[in-house]
């Protein structure tokens, strides 16, 4: 078989006593959509942070593309082709929406001032490109229309559209969502599912959090599950609804919940 | 594309250096003149402090620090090792580049009130070492600048004036690059959420190692400037006055803004001259108007202009195809 493009590895991470992701293993193969569910506070957040550099792990490993990244930090494992949006929408405030989907397009610019100026000559063209880019894929998320707003002028499910927007400028390899359905309306949820459906055919690796069951069920071609830290089911779908242990945890709370 | 999509442009930029350049002949006499010099002095100071707090929103209270150790370089490399003015300014600059990362790389982990204190304290220390190590710096007398000279004679006032521009000019260019580019974005992402912005491929700690050398390297470039000028560098530039200038250009002008640095310092430099007539009310009319500024315009006269296109909504574009928004790597 082909190297995965994610292995995750033992990956643990403790917040003083208290053990957020135990010794949680997976992989993650080119083109695969994965899953990743759980109660609150299961530690799939804290997953994303040490998949994408933003917190390091206390033990274990990552491997991306074969590659070892376990001590690269945040800013250089996204120039690798990893993408991520954030549970908690964090956009820069200080720039418009254009210019926040252009951040998505940073690392393929010069680094620094004395690099930019020596490719002075290039980075007009190189900025427009990405501005029509930017400005095609706000048009692909819907948000064509509000380019130049500000961010405080959007609503909710706008501004994760706007995030995720962001997070495809990359042209990732690999693209993690944290909740991207949260906050958006049924309309808005089913253009999102569309969305992935059509970064799957082209063939995008995903990570997936999401706490809607059936957005997670038809999007994935697997799903890993989590509870208090652990991983406790890392199947296809169809056989992740019927695992005794997922029920017990995760659906079972939900039709617990239901009941009441 | 819409409107709302298209850079910004260099142009005004490029109109504001032409109206420099004819301001010698619109002016009359030198003391308008000298003026003149000052706002641009001021400029130079503030577009470092606006691309360091500004742009990357990293607080420096120690720029004057920045400022005054260049204009004493320039003079002392001139006085000591007898340098031409040309290779003690790109001295000066230099010395203030590694002082600012020297000073930067154990205070820029620090944030906010505690970055502003630290930095305050490097100032206060440049500043008792300007005025007690009397054998080197003149003490508060301060020391004689060499006259800037011109084929064997003293540069006039003129000449001076556009030494000043063209060196506010480069300034002013390479302030307005990086605020219209990737980088200006970078930085400004920095100051909107860290974490974001690293997870976005800024290398966060390295752009405000940059940044903090560079602002430290601009205020080398006004201090040198101010002696050009002034012919006389003392401890009074390294003081708080020159401080509050700074601070009161950035409220004034707004910070994060192309044109904040250059307004504040045109308002801050004319408005006392003008206040002059009301005597001992000037400082109290002064004080005021910062105030109704604060409250009233708190972005600066800048942000009330730059800011305009994102009040003004795009006509609705027609729709491109989507379908080649994503070139999936392999
Ligand atoms: N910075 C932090 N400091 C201390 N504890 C933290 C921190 N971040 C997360 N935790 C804890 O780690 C555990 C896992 O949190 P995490 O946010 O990863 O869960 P989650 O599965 O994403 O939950 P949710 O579905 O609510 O988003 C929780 O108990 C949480 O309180
Ligand atoms: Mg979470």
């Amino acid at each position: 078989m082909n190297v995965p493009l994610l292995n995750v590895s033992g990956a643990t991470r403790r917040f003083g006593g208290l053990v957020a992701v135990n010794e949680v293993s997976f992989e993650i193969g080119p083109g695969q959509v994965c899953g990743l569910i759980g109660p609150n506070g299961a530690g799939k957040s804290t997953m994303f942070d040490l998949i994408t550099g933003v917190r390091p792990l206390s033990s274990g490993s990552i491997h991306f593309m074969g590659r070892d990244v376990t001590q690269e930090p945040a800013h250089s494992r996204s120039p690798m082709g990893m993408s991520r949006t954030f549970q908690i929408v964090r956009l820069f405030p200080g720039m418009s929406v254009l210019e926040n989907v252009l951040m998505g397009f940073q690392p393929k610019f010069p680094d620094g001032v004395i690099r930019s100026l020596f490719g002075i000559g290039r980075l007009g063209g190189q900025e427009r490109d990405a501005r029509q880019r930017a400005y095609e894929i706000l048009d692909f998320v819907g948000l064509a229309d509000r380019a130049g707003d500000r961010i405080d002028e959007l609503t909710l499910g706008q501004l994760r559209l706007v995030d995720i927007g962001r997070a495809m400028a990359a042209s990732p390899r690999f693209l993690m969502l944290d909740e991207p359905a949260a906050g958006l309306n049924d309309a808005e949820t089913n253009n999102l599912a569309e969305m992935l459906a059509r970064l799957k055919a082209d063939g995008l690796s995903m990570l997936l959090v999401e706490h809607d069951i059936d957005f997670i069920m038809n999007a994935c071609d697997k799903i890993v599950v989590m509870d208090r830290g652990t991983k406790i089911a890392d199947d296809i779908p169809a056989r992740v609804r019927t695992n005794d242990a997922v029920i017990a945890a995760y659906i079972g709370k939900r039709a617990h919940d239901a009941q009441h | 594309m819409p409107l709302a999509t298209k850079r910004a442009s260099v142009w005004p930029v490029v109109a504001v250096l032409a109206l420099g350049v004819a301001l010698p002949f619109l002016l009359s006499g030198g003391f308008q003149l000298r003026i003149a010099m000052l706002i641009w002095i001021f400029a130079i100071l503030s577009m470092g402090f606006n691309l360091l707090y500004g742009y990357t929103g990293q607080i420096s209270m120690g720029q004057q620090g920045f400022y005054a150790v260049g204009a004493y370089a320039f003079a002392l490399l001139q006085i000591k090792l007898g340098l031409s003015p040309v290779l003690a300014f790109a001295g000066a600059v230099a010395i203030c580049a590694v002082l600012g990362l020297i000073v930067a790389y154990p205070l820029l982990r620090l944030r906010t009130h505690y970055l502003a204190m630290a930095t305050l304290g490097f100032g206060l220390i440049l500043n008792g070492v300007a005025n007690r190590w009397i054998d080197f710096t003149g003490g508060t007398a301060g020391l004689t600048v060499p006259p800037l000279t011109w084929g064997g004679e003293a540069l006039g006032r003129t000449g001076i004036y556009y030494v000043v521009l063209a060196i506010a000019g480069v300034v002013f260019l390479l302030h307005d690059f990086i605020a219209r580019s990737h980088v200006g974005r970078a930085l400004q992402a920095i100051r909107d959420d860290e974490t974001a912005a690293a997870a976005l491929g800024v290398p966060v700690r390295r752009y405000k190692l940059r940044i903090f050398v560079l602002a430290a390297a601009i205020a080398a470039v006004a201090g040198c400037c101010f002696s050009v000028v002034s012919l006389r560098v003392d401890p009074s530039l390294g003081e708080f006055h020159i401080l509050v200038s700074m601070l009161t250009i950035a409220v004034v002008g707004g910070l994060g803004t192309r044109f904040g640095p250059l307004i504040g310092a045109a308002i801050v430099t004319i408005l006392p001259q003008l206040l002059l007539q009301f005597g001992a009310a000037e400082t109290l009319i002064y004080g005021a108007f910062i105030v109704l500024f604060l409250l009233f315009i708190p972005h600066g006269l800048a942000g009330l202009v730059e800011n305009v296109r994102w009040t003004r909504k795009s006509a609705a574009p027609a729709r491109t195809a989507a379908t080649n928004v994503l070139e999936v790597k392999g």
